[in-house]
């Protein structure tokens, strides 16, 4: 499904990534564990296909579609999704309009039928209830006031709205409690099946407990350097990232 | 050595004294008008207030006077929306075939008493030249629930406008007063003035829209509000060749509440100025500044805004923001805040921003499959709507959302 070759990048000029090679097979759920400043958002920023990074070498392939060559909102429309850490607020742009805009463009980019409003409605409205999203939220300016756990759970609801092939959640428990984090773990689990992959990428073990991953990768200095099932999060759990860390390189 | 040099009039400084010579019997104050205009010149960069708009410099020639009698084209004539009293001035006299019967409580006469002197130059020229003012009373205690449309019309000829209008507005009485200036793809030279005198605890929501085409206009709007009065306004300037908006603003009675809001939208080689000095005389007082500007290709922003408290204006409570975003490299935005305040307890404030779309936003919302033409026009329509959303009549608000989706229609998809 998803396979990183020999991935290097950087921004302005410093080193980030340093050949990470990763494969991520359909209805796999694999997590990426490592310490701060190890590369871990940078990977799913330039998988998104966020400006500012330099590619110098590598390739990243969705079903051998080469996504680096691809305008963020065509990756998109190719199924690659990230749940932000910090999702952004658009003031002015009402949740509901954005979301239909969203799948609109999709729909229209991959030659398929627009949904009608009322199916559309009828489709937020059911995602909104599972996540405990109430109505009113959806009226009011994407993000704008949110809490931390309403953004993140919106986050959720925009991935379930979309479907995505591919789906990252970039630190998607920082900054909840344990009830919105299970309500989100929940929310993803949901959406695990035999197509979609997931990449998790997280500090810490605890959301590895709701959301299990069928295979645990450890990234220091921009690349992988431990691969294993989901006994290595919690090996990592006991023994930290000392061993990963610049300071014990 | 040091003899005084008389200031060289420019070519338009010297027809418009021709054309104020050729003026059958002006009253006395209307030539004294004029003379303190001939004194100070037409405005340009030296003059603090004008710093940005050379109006000298720009009006290379004043445009002959436009003939007094005349009818506008129809589709000149037209107010927004179904809803409202039309009062339509053509070439800046009233056209009383052209308009509605007037609401119970509003009169309308002619007045020719000498207004005040005042200290700028376009608002000078206009007393002197402004060949009728028409006043509109709006008696005590008159709550109108359907908006005064003010409707300036000019009719096809490059001419200069002048057009002078005095609202009374009584004590406790309710308006919504819609100032539209229309008819302006000849090439005019507008002058227009709208003076608002507002009594205790009165109530007024003004718009004003000027989509200026190629005409140069200068639009002033002088009020001063009375105890607890509450004026609210919402302008949307755009295109043409300049258009400076100049709001002055007095606040004499305790407790009076002022909000002021604007959208200039600019492309081609546009020049919007918006400029406003709110004073505030007396305790309580509330003011509100927030205006927003989306500036293309060499289009050119000014806002500046001054708001001075007197020193007994204590428990004054001023804020004012403006911000603009440049949508190519010739676009420019001048702001300027200011405060001057001479009391001790006070809450003011004031900010300013200029930059260019938010990428990071950009990147979320190309991120969801938004197409980046798709997710910058809704984030302009987004930054721009914000102004519209407190207009509070629906027919007002539904126009001028409408004009924004045309002007950013316009834009198409470019980045």
């Amino acid at each position: 499904m998803l396979k990183i070759n020999n991935l290097h990048a950087e921004i302005d000029g410093k080193k980030i990534l340093n050949g990470l090679t990763l494969e991520v097979r359909a209805g796999e759920v694999a997590a990426i564990m490592g310490p701060n400043g190890s590369g871990k958002s940078t990977l799913s920023y330039i998988i998104a296909g966020r400006p500012g990074y330099e590619v110098t070498a590598g390739e990243v392939l969705l079903n051998g579609q080469n996504l680096l060559e691809m305008e963020p909102n065509a990756r998109a429309a190719a199924g690659v999704f990230l749940a932000f850490q910090y999702p952004l607020e658009i003031p002015g742009v009402a949740t509901m309009t954005f979301l239909k805009a969203a799948m609109n463009a999709q729909a229209r980019q991959r030659g398929e039928a627009e949904s009608t409003t009322p199916d559309f409605i009828k489709k937020v409205r059911g995602a909104a209830k599972d996540l405990k999203i109430d109505q009113e939220m959806l009226k009011r300016p994407l993000n704008v006031g949110f809490s931390g756990g309403e953004k993140k759970r919106m986050e959720i609801l925009q991935m379930a709205l979309l479907a995505p092939k591919f789906a990252i959640l970039d630190e998607t428990d920082s900054g909840l409690d344990i009830d919105a984090l299970r309500i989100v773990a929940d929310g993803v689990n949901a959406l695990r099946n035999r197509e979609r992959g997931f990449l998790v990428i997280t500090h810490y073990q605890r959301l590895l407990d709701y959301i299990r991953p069928d295979s645990v990768h450890v990234m220091a200095r921009g690349e992988i350097v431990r691969s294993g099932g989901p006994t290595l999060a919690l090996e990592l759990e006991k023994s930290g990232y000392a061993a990963y860390s610049d300071e014990a390189a | 050595m040091n003899a005084p040099l008389a200031r060289l009039k420019t070519v338009a400084e010297a027809e418009l004294e021709n054309q104020f010579a050729a003026l059958p019997a002006p009253d006395p104050w209307r030539s004294a008008a004029f003379a303190r205009f001939a004194a100070l010149g037409l405005p340009n960069r030296r003059v603090e207030a004008w710093h940005f708009t050379d109006l000298r410099a720009v009006m290379e020639q004043a445009l002959p006077l436009a003939a007094t009698n005349g009818t506008a084209p129809q589709t000149a004539q037209r107010g927004f929306g179904e809803v409202g009293t039309r009062m339509v001035f053509v070439d800046g006299r009233y056209a009383p075939a052209q308009s509605d019967a007037l609401p119970a409580g509003v009169t309308l006469t002619r007045d020719s008493s000498a207004p005040e002197a005042h200290p700028d130059a376009m608002v000078t020229l206009n007393h002197a030249f402004a060949q009728q003012a028409a006043q509109i009373e709006i008696a005590p205690g008159t709550v109108l629930k359907a908006p005064l449309h003010l409707v300036f019309a000019q009719r096809a000829a490059a001419t200069a406008v002048f057009s002078r209008v005095k609202v009374k507005i009584g004590a406790d009485a309710e308006v919504t007063l819609a100032e539209i200036h229309t008819g302006l793809e000849h090439g005019h030279q507008v002058n227009s003035l709208v003076e608002i005198e507002m009594g205790d605890n009165a109530r007024c929501a003004h718009v004003c829209d000027c989509e200026a085409a190629q005409s140069l206009c200068v639009l002033g709007l002088i009020i001063k509000l009375g105890r607890t009065a509450h004026f609210n306004s919402f302008a949307m300037l755009d295109g043409g060749q300049m258009v400076r908006r100049q709001i002055f603003a007095d606040l004499i009675g305790e407790g009076a509440d002022i909000a002021l809001s604007g959208l200039m939208l600019g492309r081609g080689a546009a020049h919007l100025d918006t400029t406003l000095t709110i004073n505030h005389a007396k305790p309580h007082g509330v003011s509100r500044e927030v205006f927003r500007s989306l500036l293309d290709e060499n289009a050119h922003g000014v806002y500046q805004g001054k708001v001075i408290v007197k020193p007994h204006a204590q428990k004054t409570d001023g804020k004012m923001m403006s911000k603009a975003i440049l949508l190519h490299d010739g676009a420019r935005m001048d702001n300027k805040p200011e405060l001057e305040i001479f009391a001790d307890d006070v809450v003011c404030g004031h900010g300013a921003t200029v930059g260019g779309l938010d990428a990071e936003q950009i990147f979320y919302l190309q991120s969801r499959g938004i197409p980046r033409s798709e997710a910058e026009a809704l984030l302009l329509e987004a930054f721009a709507a914000e102004m519209i959303e407190p207009v509070e009549n629906e027919s007002l608000k539904r126009h001028f959302t409408g004009r924004l989706a045309r002007w950013l229609q316009a834009r198409g998809g470019r980045a």
